[in-house]
């Protein structure tokens, strides 16, 4: 039995609602000299609480629960884009993370150009990048826009060039944040493909979605967020079941939102069961 | 592979840490942001780079003309056109270079959201894209020098020529910690933000490039080498390409200390803000 991929341990994250102005300099200049402590505060809250989980190694571990539940910030903790409050992960391998799509990219450079930036922001070396760029111009199969800048591509051929160079990255930890529903299906099969590959040569993924057709069809087994605490965690049919159920429930007690949003955004089944 | 790479996350205590291995993990990023910067300037212009030797060429002439023609301020007996060309190369890097090391936080407010690397790498490859452009505009200032001194304008003085890489690595220096402390004060309040302009353009009148080192009064200087580690390194700089220097051994040792002190502070306070940076800014 190897060691876990990812192991989180008790992570909290604080923020604080509201902007920055001279009320919270003179809050903050008070709390220095009172010693209070940043719980009393009533504007701070938890986007993530007391969150503790294990991934092993070439899993892939699905991340689901309604807006706000912490999903994204769970991810940016991984990423170490921003530290935790309290806690502790151990994060076996190099991390690679696809957040938004092309987030790396410069719009003024072109597709090549790019790659070798994204792939250098993602932690690839410029060699390493020269070594796979076959293979990610192949996957990404945008052909000849390559030398345009990326500023004039369409939004799904960024999304494919962005995932392109991710799957690409020798990241022994891949983190993917709800980035594939810009592509078409054709593409989105292609990506679940190829993090099924990652993860048979024993990646390890963590997958944020609000498709459960997605996340039933990729992942091994899943987590149900919600205000910032694991509700549920174990295999993937009873964590779709209970976010199908949860979803559901909202809607009743709030129909005027249904009323107008008939077709469900959150919902997009038809390309998880194609 | 990188298979033994085992990183832990935890909230980070002390107040200054900096992983050395973790930055040459990445300095592949630095030189792409290099030439990213580099490349982006001067995407969808004609001329290119060649505006980076207009630019201080048109200023020498407005200055030559107006402030040493019609205003007669003194040169110190130095070739005018030199004498502001080599000056005015140094200060548009700096102000350049600290302006837009200052605004890190807010233009890449998406990147730094989205993607996790040392923050630190984007000020360094902004500092270091700007060194490229001070290279290129060094050309032209050699050109100048000959064929001032072939007209006999100029006697060229190659004896102190080694004092301008001297200063080209404390300006650099000086530039990045500046534009660090800057930065790091505007990743949650934005005040300071609304200065910098300002305080630039103000620094300039502190600092001898409309005139020599020699026109501040002698009890001044040692206060302002300190104060202005900056007026040191622009009168050394203009000392090793045209020759004579006021400048005394105490008075460029404390615009030395000052310098590695702005470089040493900027790089904690960064440091410090960057672990949260992507909450606040």
């Amino acid at each position: 039995m190897t060691a876990p991929a990812i192991e989180v341990r008790h992570i909290s994250k604080r923020y604080r609602r509201g902007t920055y102005s001279v009320t919270t300099l003179r809050e903050e200049l008070a709390a220095m000299f009172e010693r209070r402590h940043g719980g009393e505060d009533e504007r701070l809250f938890y986007a993530l609480k007391d969150v503790s989980f294990d991934v092993p190694k070439g899993s892939i571990l699905g991340v689901v629960g309604p807006n706000g539940s912490g999903k994204t910030t769970l991810i940016k903790v991984l990423a170490s884009i921003t530290e935790p409050s309290e806690g502790e992960i151990l994060l076996r391998g190099r991390v690679g993370s696809l957040l938004e799509v092309g987030a790396g990219f410069d719009p003024e450079l072109d597709g090549l150009e790019n790659i070798f930036l994204n792939g250098a922001i993602l932690g690839m070396s410029r060699a390493e990048t020269r070594a796979k760029l076959d293979q990610i111009v192949r996957f990404a199969d945008i052909g000849p826009a390559l030398d345009t800048q990326v500023k004039r591509y369409s939004s799904g051929m960024y999304v494919r060039l962005a995932f392109a160079v991710a799957a690409h990255l020798d990241a022994e930890i891949l983190l993917v944040d709800e980035v594939l529903a810009v592509g078409d299906v054709a593409f989105q099969r292609k990506c679940l493909a190829a993090m099924r590959t990652l993860a048979a040569r024993g990646r390890t993924i963590l997958f944020v979605s609000h498709n459960m057709g997605l996340v039933s069809q990729l992942c091994d087994s899943a987590l149900y967020l919600e205000k910032g605490r694991i509700e549920a965690a174990g295999m993937v049919g009873p964590i779709t079941d209970l976010y199908t159920r949860r979803l559901a429930a909202s809607r009743q007690t709030r129909p005027s939102e249904t009323d107008g949003n008939k077709d469900g955004m959150v919902f997009q089944m038809t390309d998880g069961n194609g | 592979m990188s298979d033994g790479i085992v990183s832990i996350i935890k909230p980070r205590t002390g107040w200054f840490r900096i992983d050395v291995a973790v930055l040459w993990r990445y300095r592949d990023l630095l030189w792409s942001f290099v030439l990213r910067d580099v490349k982006v300037r001067y995407r969808q212009t004609i001329l290119g780079p060649l505006w980076l030797i207009i630019q201080p060429l048109a200023m020498t002439g407005i200055l030559t003309a107006v402030v040493h023609g019609i205003a007669g301020l003194k040169t110190n007996g130095q070739q005018p056109i030199l004498f502001y060309f080599s000056a005015i190369i140094l200060w548009q890097y700096f102000s350049q270079a600290v302006l837009a090391i200052s605004q890190v936080f807010i233009v890449n407010e998406y990147l730094f959201g989205k993607v996790y690397f040392p923050r630190i790498v984007m000020p360094a490859a902004i500092m270091l894209a700007n060194s490229i452009g001070l290279a290129i505009q060094v050309v032209p200032f050699f050109i100048l020098t000959a064929v001032l001194a072939a007209f006999g304008k100029f006697h060229p003085v190659m004896s102190q020529l080694w004092m301008m890489p001297v200063a080209l690595v404390e300006l650099m220096a000086v530039s990045l910690g500046v534009g660090l402390i800057i930065a790091s004060s505007t990743a949650k309040y934005r005040d300071l933000a609304n200065a910098t302009p300002f305080l630039l353009q103000a620094g300039m009148f502190l600092t001898p490039v409309l005139f020599p080192f020699s026109a501040f009064p002698e009890t001044l200087r040692l206060v302002l080498a300190f104060f202005n580690p900056l007026s040191v390194i622009c009168e050394t700089w203009r000392s090793g390409a045209l020759g004579g220097s006021t400048v005394t051994l105490a008075q460029y040792a404390a615009s030395l200390f000052s310098t590695v002190l702005v470089l040493l502070t900027g790089t904690i306070l960064f440091q410090r803000v960057e672990r949260t940076a992507a909450d606040t800014i």
